[in-house]
């Protein structure tokens, strides 16, 4: 029964009933198991972190929680009502609202519309646009975020602060419960700040919040405590002083968890896939060259928004810019994503829904994309060809499915960013352009992930990360070339590459600038 | 940094996104104006005779063509709306000489409630629009040769003063078109409504999570879409003053242009309704056009035709150099921020 599994800590600071509970609930998709007997108690004025592996079911949790979607059994209760859990408007008339990891902003709407968009401001039955922009502009302020402009369209804003608008939507709403699905992964360092300093302001005025997490640093920062989800089932509620992040980390796999990284290589050949010469990727900035070379893990490093995401979307393709790019000594024309991997270069996009996966299409199909022509003969798809593929490629990522042609849309998120890393893994790649590929990434599959890199590194092939961790970039890259305003300003090597290094890099590069 | 003077300064940077669709409806509103100009020159002249005709064709394509934004707005499509015209006008002319304001009554509320049967079979029984609304403009069609199998029926008499005369040298109907678009743009941007089918058309998944009660914003813009279509058929009655149960099909068509011309995205969320307006004015000016310039109207098809693309082609034209802009102010403000 799944009230055993419940951890008999005594909830912090409680006098009586919690403020949220769930028990016992359970969802099946297709033939997997989502949510398994989830139980959760979380008390008043509590922050609290649910951890677990990519398909542990935190995300299917908040959603039931959220009323996005109907569990088979179980309830929650807040403040111990029982909650109408069938419209994600009667969990937000309970109080519950949640950020979350698939952005929910609409693109073609405004900032304003977007954060008012649940309660629009009426004046004299019409919608108030000033008041709406007033209400914008005093969320938007409260996590200092000065620089949006209420009346720009979403759709024009970078990843990272259509999330902060996320957030700060989330808080015009006061809510009892706040749950954060994932919201610090596209963020930076100086932007998780304020997110925290907006959590521990609003625990003091007795919010209860969820947070979910890969990064487990947050979690013993922030979080008073935690509870651990493993396929779909509750291990067990912890409080933060009580375990560490070890251990956290074997409850969460079942096991022991050793080096996240792989072992750096000692000696490179220097022999080049790639020569970059003369890019440019936009009209302001001199000219500038780079060399990837075979067998390294290349790091893009400084601060957010700094071009490495326009660079590596210029190499493949799919991106302005312009410059001279060498393969094996002759000169290569790369104008679309089909050239580039024409040229053995692939790339992990950062945003699997939109650029990365077909989502309404059969896992199979979906590995198999990228590489059709290799699979078909005059045209015709090799049934047998395509089925070999997806089953190794399913056993190798240990991607959980229940069947091969379920719907990627059915996997959970970090699921479907391995199944967007086979597909593109099958071209055989030269190189391997990542942009911010571990988002969302839970613990266990990041180390396998990291492995693979290193693997294909070892192969012969060239990786360049790009990475809002600076953790990630330090623990596994062989360089890093520390970017400022999309030219790489600094190159660090070898014993160089410290996290303390490349964070002054990052800012040296920006003092030098303004001197 | 974050000085509220800041905020202003800024606020006076462009925001070509944002304004993406009402350019698109200035774009609609400039090959009106051009259209006209030509039809001025050719015609040597424009009294009030002009005026009254084209407006009173422009409107009843332009109610269609406005009820068809509602839908397409939320990337559905609604291919009823002919036969809903024409249900609403057999009705409007087979109670209007006995009933008199209860026939007109009868077919607004007849087109909301063929609107709305769309919006149950669209969001219930989980149809596609294209689908669902492709075989009730049949069912439509059918009932309206019930009720009036041939021609005929009558107005009351004072319906055409209302729908289609003229107060001194202004036409009625241009005033129709005028309080359309107004209305049209209160709706879009000042009631709930017009913001939850805007949403729902940029992302479903995001109106739903923001609490917006997304199955009763589709039905209603089906029915908003019916009521346009019921009004268009009354219209159409005070003009020919009889009901006739085929008057509606040559809308469908033509309203689509003109939601097309007008600038409405065919996926959803970018658009207006007062740009589909102006498309319809545009259409009717083309065959005007073409009729004072001696060109057979059987070249009006084609015409409309090359309109439609190259209404298209200067929208996306329009939408890309927008997005340049944008991504050149987005850039110059990245470059305040890091210096």
């Amino acid at each position: 029964m799944s009230a055993e599994q419940r951890s008999d800590e005594i909830l912090k600071g409680q006098d009586g009933v919690p403020r949220l509970q769930a028990r016992g609930i359970r969802k099946q998709y297709g033939g997997v198991h989502a949510l398994d007997g989830a139980d959760i108690e979380i008390g008043r004025a509590e922050v609290h972190a649910i951890l677990g592996e990519n398909g542990a079911g935190k995300s299917t949790l908040v959603k039931v929680i959220a009323g996005v979607v109907r569990p088979d059994e179980g309830e929650v209760l807040v403040d111990g009502e029982p909650l109408d859990l069938s419209s994600p408007s009667a969990s937000r008339s309970a109080g519950i609202t949640v950020v979350y990891q698939e952005l929910s902003l609409v693109p073609q709407l405004s900032v304003a519309h977007n954060l008012v968009l649940a309660d629009l401001p009426r004046r004299r039955g019409l919608l108030s646009l000033d008041r709406a922009e007033e209400i914008a502009e005093r969320a938007l302020d409260k996590l200092g975020l000065t620089h949006i402009d209420p009346r720009a369209a979403v759709s024009g804003l970078p990843l990272d602060q259509r999330q902060m608008v996320e957030i700060a939507k989330a808080t015009i709403a006061e809510s009892r419960i706040l749950i954060l699905d994932e919201a610090t992964s596209s963020l930076a360092n100086a932007e998780v700040e304020r997110l925290f300093e907006l959590v521990r302001d609003l625990r003091e005025q007795g919010t209860t919040v969820v947070m979910i997490t890969h990064r487990m640093s947050e979690v013993w920062t922030l979080a008073d405590s935690m509870t651990i989800f493993r396929d779909g089932r509750t291990v067990g509620r912890y409080d933060v002083g009580a375990i560490d992040q070890r251990e956290a980390v074997s409850l969460m796999a079942g096991r022991d968890i050793s080096a996240a990284f792989p072992a750096k290589r000692s000696r490179r050949t220097g022999e080049a896939v790639l020569e970059l010469r003369d890019v440019r990727l936009n009209r302001r900035q001199e000219p500038w060259g780079l060399t990837l070379q075979r067998g390294e893990i290349l790091g893009l490093g400084g601060l957010q928004g700094q071009g490495q995401r326009h660079f590596l979307h210029w190499l493949y393709g799919a991106g302005s810019g312009q410059g001279t790019i060498v393969r094996n000594g002759a000169r290569v024309r790369i104008r679309r994503p089909a050239d580039a991997i024409r040229n053995g270069i692939v790339m992990i996009p950062e945003d699997r829904a939109i650029e990365g996966l077909h989502l309404n299409l059969p896992i199979r199909w979906n590995l198999a994309m990228a590489t059709l022509r290799r699979w078909s003969r005059l045209g015709v798809i090799r049934f047998s060809a395509e089925r070999q593929l997806a089953d190794r490629r399913i056993a190798q990522f240990s991607i959980k499915v229940g069947a091969p042609f379920q719907p990627v849309s059915a996997l959970s998120g970090g699921t479907q960013q391995k199944v967007v890393i086979g597909k593109f893994m099958e071209a055989e790649p030269e190189v391997v352009l990542f942009v911010d590929s571990t988002r969302g990434i839970d613990v266990q599959t990041k180390t396998e992930f990291y492995a693979m890199l290193r693997e294909f590194a070892d192969d012969g092939a060239a990786c360049v990360v790009y990475s809002s961790d600076t953790e990630e970039l330090v623990g596994l890259c062989d360089r890093i070339a520390v970017f400022h305003d999309g030219v790489p300003a600094a190159m660090l090597e070898g014993e160089e590459i410290t996290q303390d290094a490349v964070v002054a890099a990052s800012f040296a590069v920006l003092g030098s600038e303004a001197a | 940094m974050s000085s509220p003077r800041a905020r202003r300064a800024k606020r006076a940077l462009p925001r070509p996104i944002a304004r993406l669709a009402w350019q698109r409806a200035y774009t609609s509103a400039a090959l009106m104006l051009a259209l006209f100009i030509v039809y001025v020159f050719l015609n040597h002249g424009f009294g009030w005779i002009e005026a009254l005709g084209i407006s009173n064709s422009a409107l009843p394509l332009a109610l269609a063509a406005a009820g068809e934004t509602f839908v397409m707005l939320t990337n559905g499509i609604d291919l009823s709306i002919g036969s809903v015209i024409s249900l609403s006008n057999v009705v409007c002319a087979a109670l209007g000489a006995d009933h008199g304001a209860l026939g007109i009554i009868a077919a607004l509320a007849i087109g909301a409630a063929a609107g709305l049967v769309n919006g149950l079979v669209v969001s219930y029984m989980r149809i596609a629009p294209l689908i669902a609304t492709l075989a009730t403009s049949s069912i439509y069609m059918g009932i309206a040769l019930i009720v009036l199998s041939a021609p005929g029926g009558a107005v009351p008499p004072w319906l055409p003063n209302w729908t289609v005369g003229s107060i001194g040298t202004i036409p009625v109907a241009a005033i129709w078109l005028l309080v359309s678009v107004l209305l049209a743009w209160i709706v879009l941007r000042r009631t709930r409504f017009g913001i939850n089918l805007q949403a729902l058309g940029g992302s479903e998944s995001a109106a739903r999570s923001a609490g917006i009660k997304v199955t009763r914003t589709r039905i209603g813009v089906y029915v908003a879409s019916g009521f346009c279509c019921g009004l268009a058929g009354v219209i159409l009655a005070g003009l020919t003053q009889s009901g006739e149960p085929t008057i509606g099909t040559v809308y469908l068509l033509n309203a689509i242009a003109a939601v097309v011309v007008g600038g409405t995205s065919l996926s959803g969320g970018v658009g207006t309704i007062a740009g589909s307006i102006f498309g319809a004015i545009v259409l009717t000016l083309v065959s005007s056009v073409l009729l004072v310039s001696g060109i057979s109207t059987n070249y009006q098809y084609i015409v409309t035709g090359l309109i439609v693309i190259g209404a298209l082609l200067a929208h996306s034209l329009h939408g890309r150099l927008g997005l340049r802009a944008a991504r050149r102010a987005q850039q110059a403000q990245t470059g305040v921020a890091a210096s």
